[in-house]
């Protein structure tokens, strides 16, 4: 089975800064033969913010997102079209605040077309995929991250695996400019990255395809919300 | 559902009060784009659309938005 395996990086800082490095050399370590590997760097797309069509109407927020199928600057679509190509797709945030980064909430709010699908347009488009996650960050918990973005990412449609995520804080020292080092020379922080994503792909392999007839998994949730979409039908 | 092109909905229409509107529009007297034709003016799709707030919108169960730029077909 060929899996398509999607990272996000959603740090502001792209492809310098250590979301990044943890993100790519976990999924430059993954030696699977089976594995089409994609990284999409948020912070170098043309991101629009959500203009919160849903909080007007439910019915506004659609997949394209408005936004998609109006601004041919937007690029959203790279991000909506790799997710839905995607078996695994993981997301990779720092964190600022106590909270996962703003491209990072940018991004969520304009996934919200994805989860709205499914609830309010009774069409589940995000399904049979896997979700992981990569924080990093200093005194600031992941815990509290990790905890907000599943609950997002499992409304949208992801199947979260055990142990679903890797993380790392440092010091609180102020003292950023040491992090790459040790980054680079920690073993055993890296091996938790890498650990990850071959957790992702193993569950995929499992979950995703029948291990004895090769049939592929096509499971599709209830919409908890089918009686609102009823009375907004109407 | 294309919303029909009546003189009923073009009394419900509120495209005249979107932030879209502009001048143009109203020169070339477009209104009630859902039920006839995109604009034939320039349109700026960086603000915002507010046809979800449209009795025409509810009444004909109509989803997505922009009928301004996005005509619907029928």
């Amino acid at each position: 089975m060929k899996l398509k395996i999607l990272g996000i990086c959603t740090s502001q800082r792209g492809k310098a800064s250590n979301t990044y490095f943890l993100m790519k050399k976990a999924f430059d370590t993954l030696k699977d033969a089976d594995a089409e590997k994609e990284i999409i760097v948020a912070s170098e797309l043309k991101l629009r913010p959500c203009d919160h069509h849903y909080s007007m109407s439910a019915k506004m927020c659609v997949h394209p997102c408005l936004i998609t199928q109006v601004d041919k600057n937007d690029e959203m679509k790279k991000i909506y079209d790799g997710i839905l190509e995607a078996d695994v797709v993981i997301f990779s945030s720092p964190i600022y605040w106590g909270n996962h980064s703003q491209l990072m909430q940018l991004i969520i709010e304009r996934l919200n077309s994805l989860e709205n699908s499914n609830s309010a347009h009774k069409k589940v488009i995000v399904k049979n995929k896997i979700g992981g996650l990569m924080v990093l960050g200093h005194e600031d918990g992941y815990q509290h991250v990790v905890g907000g973005l599943m609950n997002f990412l499992t409304e949208m449609g992801l199947i979260f695996p055990p142990q679903a995520y890797a993380a790392r804080v440092g010091e609180s020292d102020e003292n950023t400019e040491k992090d790459r080092e040790r980054l680079e020379k920690d073993e055993l922080i890296t091996d938790m990255f890498i650990d990850l994503v071959q957790n992702c792909v193993n569950f995929a392999k499992r979950i995703l395809v029948c291990p004895h007839c090769g049939e592929r998994l096509d499971y599709e949730h209830l919409s908890k919300k089918k009686n609102y979409v009823t009375k907004l039908n109407k | 559902m294309k919303p029909l092109n009546t003189q009923e909905n073009s009394i419900k229409c509120i495209c005249g009060r979107c932030p879209l509107f502009t001048d143009c529009n109203k020169g070339k007297t477009e209104i009630l784009f859902c039920a006839r034709r995109k604009s034939e003016c320039p349109m700026d799709n960086k603000k915002m659309c507010i046809c979800g707030a449209c009795p025409v919108y509810e009444e004909n169960n109509l989803i997505g938005g922009y009928f301004c730029i996005n005509e619907i077909s029928g």
